[in-house]
């Protein structure tokens, strides 16, 4: 090997730079900006995309048995799975004689409930696609009828929302993203308080309002206020609070909650045809 | 020299159409460490390695700004983040006439561990929460993939430019 001067033009990087920083700039100013051409070049890459993802199906598996647990570990969870299973059967049989009751009340009373509520069940074609993203994406979109910021569920409960939408695809912000923000009441006690997504494997950390001494149960259920505006529907389960630390400026608690969904864990997911009151 | 242009135009949109491709179907579902590998950062460093910090700026842009279009992270934050990646690739190749397969190894390690930090800091002063230290084993595991993968792609960027061997870089588009 050889030293050599190198060579080439900074003016062309600086130009770029400032390409990519005008853009930026653009779309911290309003990010619907870009938007049409993510959905656009979400709708043209879409076939591709599927075509690319079958064939490479059996190797993402191969791939990602390897990179799981090991068997023994499978087998442990399996065990503790099927002990969950008989519990949850019992609490079926009492669950369900307080379910037909709430039915005849809110039929009696003209309420409704998220049972009510149409959903599409979407098949999740990729993860996070980068490492900064908390996104994944769907194979449903709007000619399935979903539109932005509808709720995404499972049957364990809150996914988070959609946040982009193509005719055939559609992207969907997970709960554990920075930026996600949902409006939650303890299901015991009814107390308020807003969820916030605090990033990939770390769990939910909730503002509420409950006064700094006061004793928050371990493991107490969250789940969506469905208050008045809200931007999801009442009683979606959303956490389940693992411990609760002084909120800033000590005037508040803090909870901190484990969501229910494993967000890396996705097949399916069920999107509400649901939109907030405008 | 239009058919020439033109034919170049037509390599670099097949061989970055494919590798965004790759990118969102496979290598996003390809996860160790709870990271994924970057083949759109790897395409700007290859092109960079082969043609020069012009070539690398620029395809570098066009890579990251063909991600960008996937992805809901702020638009233009890997078009920046690549285009520097990829002059960065350049700037560092042209330093020597004839570079061994593992110098490109090696710097594909090093330039892939500065654009993960590039990136994490341009998306955290555009106000994207990030845990730092998630840092260490994203560009661990981008780095890792990159180094494994360059000299492969850096041979398809030699048949996009149309070159056989590396020589001297030139300056694209002038």
């Amino acid at each position: 090997m050889a030293a050599a001067r190198p060579r080439g033009s900074r003016t062309r990087l600086a130009l770029l730079v400032l390409v990519a920083v005008t853009i930026l700039a653009i779309d911290e100013r309003d990010t619907s900006t870009f938007r049409p051409v993510r959905e656009a070049t979400s709708t043209v890459l879409g076939p591709f995309e599927d075509g690319v993802e079958r064939a490479s199906r059996p190797m993402r598996q191969a791939w990602n048995a390897v990179g799981s647990d090991d068997i023994k570990d499978v087998r442990d969870e399996n065990e503790t799975l099927r002990a969950k299973v008989a519990e949850l059967e019992a609490q079926g049989i009492a669950e369900a004689d307080a379910r037909r009751q709430l039915n005849e009340l809110s039929q009696t009373l003209d309420l409704g409930s998220l049972g009510d509520i149409p959903t599409v069940t979407a098949r999740v074609t990729s993860g996070p696609r980068s490492n900064l993203s908390l996104a994944i994406e769907v194979d449903k979109g709007s000619d399935h009828g979903l539109k932005l910021h509808m709720p995404v569920v499972t049957n364990a409960g809150l996914v988070g929302r959609v946040s982009q939408v193509a005719p055939r695809r559609a992207t969907i912000e997970l709960v554990t993203n920075p930026e996600f923000r949902v409006g939650v009441r303890l299901a015991e006690t009814g107390e308020l308080g807003t969820a916030r997504g605090q990033g990939r494997d770390q769990p939910l950390v909730i503002d509420s309002s409950i006064a700094p001494g006061a004793t928050v149960a371990a493991d107490a259920g969250l789940v969506t206020s469905g208050v008045d505006r809200s931007a999801y529907p009442d009683a979606i389960p959303v956490a389940r609070v693992s411990s609760t630390r002084e909120g800033a400026g000590g005037l508040s608690l803090e909870l901190v909650a484990e969501p229910l969904v494993d967000v890396d864990r996705l097949s399916y997911v069920n999107i509400l045809l649901w939109e907030p009151p405008a | 020299m239009i058919t020439e242009r033109l034919g170049l135009l037509g390599r670099t949109a097949l061989v970055l159409l494919s590798a965004l491709l790759l990118q969102v179907s496979v290598m996003s579902d390809l996860p160790a460490f709870h990271a994924v590998g970057d083949l759109m950062l790897l395409m700007a460093i290859a092109a960079g390695s082969v043609g020069g910090p012009d070539r690398g700026a620029t395809y570098g842009f066009a890579a990251g700004l063909a991600f960008d279009l996937t992805l809901d992270t702020p638009f233009g934050l890997y078009a920046l983040t690549f285009a520097v990646a990829g002059y960065l690739a350049g700037w560092g190749a042209a330093w020597l006439v004839q570079p061994r397969w593992w110098f490109h190894v090696s710097m594909a390690a090093g330039v892939s561990v500065v654009g993960v930090v590039v990136s994490v800091v341009v998306a955290r002063v555009l106000g994207v929460s990030f845990k730092f230290d998630e840092i260490v084993q994203q560009a661990l595991v981008v780095a890792l993939w990159n180094a494994a993968l360059i000299i492969p792609v850096r041979r398809l960027w030699f048949w996009v430019f149309g070159e056989e061997e590396p020589g001297r870089f030139r300056v694209a588009m002038q």
